[in-house]
This record gives structure tokens, sequence and C-alpha cells, in this order.
């Protein structure tokens, strides 16, 4: 074996300049692959994710801004309000009080209502699932009694957001005497679950625009005034002993 | 006997340029890149290690915002319902074009002391569907003409009339169907 060891050994002699620059140039890529390639990926990584980080932030701050400037029990306030238009739930005690109120308004008599029962008792995943950009219909039918001037009211006042929003589909009219009218109205009332999640944190806030804001405050200025029942911070305890006051 | 000289030199073989040239710039090149890497792998690490710190100082300021944004989750919650009803109303209302409540005075319109509608069927896409007593025979005629008017002041489109009959008392009761073009 030293033999042909020997045998070479000019050979190396006469190349070792160029055997050892190519081993270095050799290891440096080895290291390149090992080392600095990961450092580059690590440094790509750190630059994509400070980007969307300050971009997060950014959100995130003018989240935090627009939700300052919020009046949370203002809100809740004109919540309720909205919540009479279009509630979360079937609300039939809602849709009663609605008609009652468009009776004593309009002077129209209601002699009859009926509408889908469904399930009354819960709200689960019972509700129908037919829906109307989003939100959930309930038939709604209605007679009612009244002259003409008091018909065209109520005809009107059942979408002009006084009270539960009633959109009217058809009506059938008998004009039994010349003053009189007998109106039978089908139409449909709404209800709209809330959703189960409001989304992610760093969700942007939708903001109100101009058509929603007039929506807005004709619906505040059309409701009557509501009370927000304020919840008491601590609720008093009694005295320990019954003899002591 | 002659001299004999014998050249114990070995002839120096002649190197090619090929050679000459790799012996020359290989210990330069592979210099070069020993130090680029070098320089290189310097400068990786320093960049991220400050970029580690920013990174990191930045996503703790993204976790104290998130905090605060999340504490005000009460106000996000009514805010996005209101803004969300609004969104529906609007729709529904977008949709509801009234046309019941536009098209019965029209129709209401027809009575007269001699004409008297009975019953009227009114649905939102247009359709009418009415039950008319006229008292006499012009005032059969006066309600055809305020049709006919009405067909360009109201709208009134594909006016039929079916199933007249002359009552006793010399009336005339008849069915008319008509829709009204928005």
């Amino acid at each position: 074996m030293f033999k042909q060891l020997k045998k070479y050994l000019p050979l190396l002699r006469k190349y070792e300049f160029i055997l050892s620059s190519t081993l270095v140039i050799i290891f440096t890529l080895f290291l390149s692959a090992k080392l600095l390639y990961p450092n580059f990926l690590k440094a790509n990584e750190i630059y994509a994710n400070k980007s969307e980080l300050k971009s997060k932030l950014l959100r995130l701050n003018q989240k935090e801004n627009k939700l300052n400037a919020l009046n949370l029990n203002l809100l809740k306030t004109n919540f309720i309000k909205l919540n009479n238009v279009i509630p979360s739930q079937k609300d039939y005690v809602l849709l009663f009080e609605t008609l009652d109120r468009l009776e004593t308004t309009t002077g129209v008599s209601i002699v009859r209502t009926d509408f889908q029962l469904g399930t009354v008792s819960t709200t689960s995943a019972k509700l129908k699932k037919e829906s109307v950009n989003g939100v959930f219909k309930l038939p709604v039918s209605v007679e009612a009694v009244g002259n003409y001037d008091s018909m065209i009211l109520f005809l009107t006042y059942l979408s002009n957001l006084t009270g539960r929003l009633i959109t009217v589909d058809k009506i059938q009219l008998e004009l039994s005497d010349v003053l009189l009218t007998k109106i039978h109205i089908s139409g449909s009332a709404y209800y709209n679950p809330f959703p189960s999640s409001i989304g992610k944190v760093d969700a942007t806030l939708k903001d109100l625009n101009d058509d929603l804001e007039d929506l807005y405050q004709q619906i505040l200025e059309n409701q009557a005034d509501v009370n927000l029942i304020e919840e008491p911070q601590e609720v008093p305890l009694g005295s320990q002993d019954l003899f002591f006051k | 006997m002659a001299r004999k000289t014998i050249n114990l030199l070995i002839r120096r073989q002649e190197e090619t340029l090929a050679y000459q040239r790799l012996r020359k710039f290989s210990p330069i090149v592979a210099a070069t890149f020993l130090t680029l890497f070098l320089i290189t792998y310097l400068i990786s690490l320093i960049y991220i290690a400050v970029n580690s710190r920013d990174y990191n100082n930045l996503k703790s300021e993204v976790e104290i915002s998130e905090k605060r944004v999340s504490d005000k989750k009460a106000t996000e919650g009514v805010y996005l319902a209101t803004v969300n009803l609004l969104d529906l109303i609007k729709k529904i209302k977008k949709q509801d074009t009234q046309e019941v409540a536009v098209i019965f005075p029209e129709l209401y319109s027809l009575q007269s002391s001699n004409t008297q509608i009975n019953t009227a069927a009114i649905d939102n896409k247009g359709a009418v569907n009415l039950n008319i007593t006229s008292f006499s025979l012009d005032s059969l005629e006066e309600l055809v003409n305020q049709l006919k008017s009405k067909e360009e002041s109201a709208n009134f489109k594909s006016i039929k009339a079916q199933g007249i009959l002359r009552e006793k008392d010399g009336s005339y009761t008849l069915t008319i169907t008509l829709n009204v073009m928005k």
C-alpha cells in the first residue's frame, strides 16, 4: 500500500496547490449549505413575520381607537331599539305589541292574526332554514277592518320601522260597506339569531356608511324610548346576626 | 577512449498554460470563497440577532394590543351586531317596494257612486284581481274609460275583463285582472 502511495506522491506534490484550493472551496460550499443557507431562510422568515406583525399591530391600534370612541351603554340602549325591528328570536310578543301599536295609531281594528308557530320554546338547531339575505322569515297573516285612510296608513306603517319590520307580500280586500274595508294581509316578519362568534381579534371593524347611519337615526327616532336596566355592581349582604341591626 | 557525459539532471517538464493559470488562480479563488463565506455568515448572524430582538419586541406589543382589544369584546360584539342588523334591514327595505300600498289608492279611485269594488287581490309583484259591480251601463263605460286612462297614468297593463254578469236590477258584475308595471 505504501508503495502505491509513493507512486502517487509526485502527482500530489505537483498539484498540491490546486488540490488544497479545491478542498477549501468544497468545504466552504458545504459550510454555506449547512450554516449560511439556514440563516438566510431564518432571516427571510423573520423579515416576513415582522412585516406581518407590523400590519397586524396597525390594524389592532386602529380597531382599538375605534372601539374607544364608542359608548357601550349608548350602543346597548340603541341596540334594544334595533332589536325591536328585527329581533334575534321569533318573539311573538313583540309582533303582537307592534300590531297593537299599529291598531292604536292607524285606527284599524285587527280581527285576526295568523303566524307560523313552529318551535316556541327553543331557538336551537330547529330554526327554519329558509332565509332571505341571511335573515330568517316568519310568515304572518293579518285580518283587519277599517276605512280607506286607516288602511293606507296601516299598510305604510307596517314597514316604517316604528315597530317590528313586516313586509307585505299580498293583500285581499273586501269592500262590504262604503266606508269600511276588510283586508287580509299576507306578509313576513323577520328574525336574525346572534352569531356565535365575533371573529378574529385583529379583524377590521366595519364602518357605518352614510346610508346605514341615516337608517340608524331613522330607527332611533321612530322607536319609543327604552330604559336600560342598570345591573347592580354589588349585591349588598344582610346582617350575619339576626338579633342586631 | 572518448569522454562520455551523462546529464544526471532531470529535464524539467514544460508546464502547460492551463496548469500555470490554475496554479496561480486557484488559491486566490479559494481564499475569496472563504472570505465571502465568513463575511456573509457574520452579517447573517448580526442581522438575525438584531431582528430577533425587534421581532420579539413587536410580538409583545401585539400581544398587549390584542389584550386591550379583547377587553373591549362586549363593545365590539354590540357594534358588529348593530352594523349587521342595519345592513339586513337596509337589504329588506330595498326589496320591499311597497307596491301594494302604491297600487291600492289607484284601484280605490276606480270606485264611484255607481261603481263598487267588491273584492280585490293585490300582490307585491303588481298582479291585481278585481271583482267590480257597476250599477248601470253608463258607469260601466266610465269604468272602462278610467281603466284605459290608468294604462298611461298608473302603468296598468294587460287589462282583461271576464265573467261579465248582468244582474236582474240592471247592474253588471265583472272580474278584472291586470298587472301594474313598476
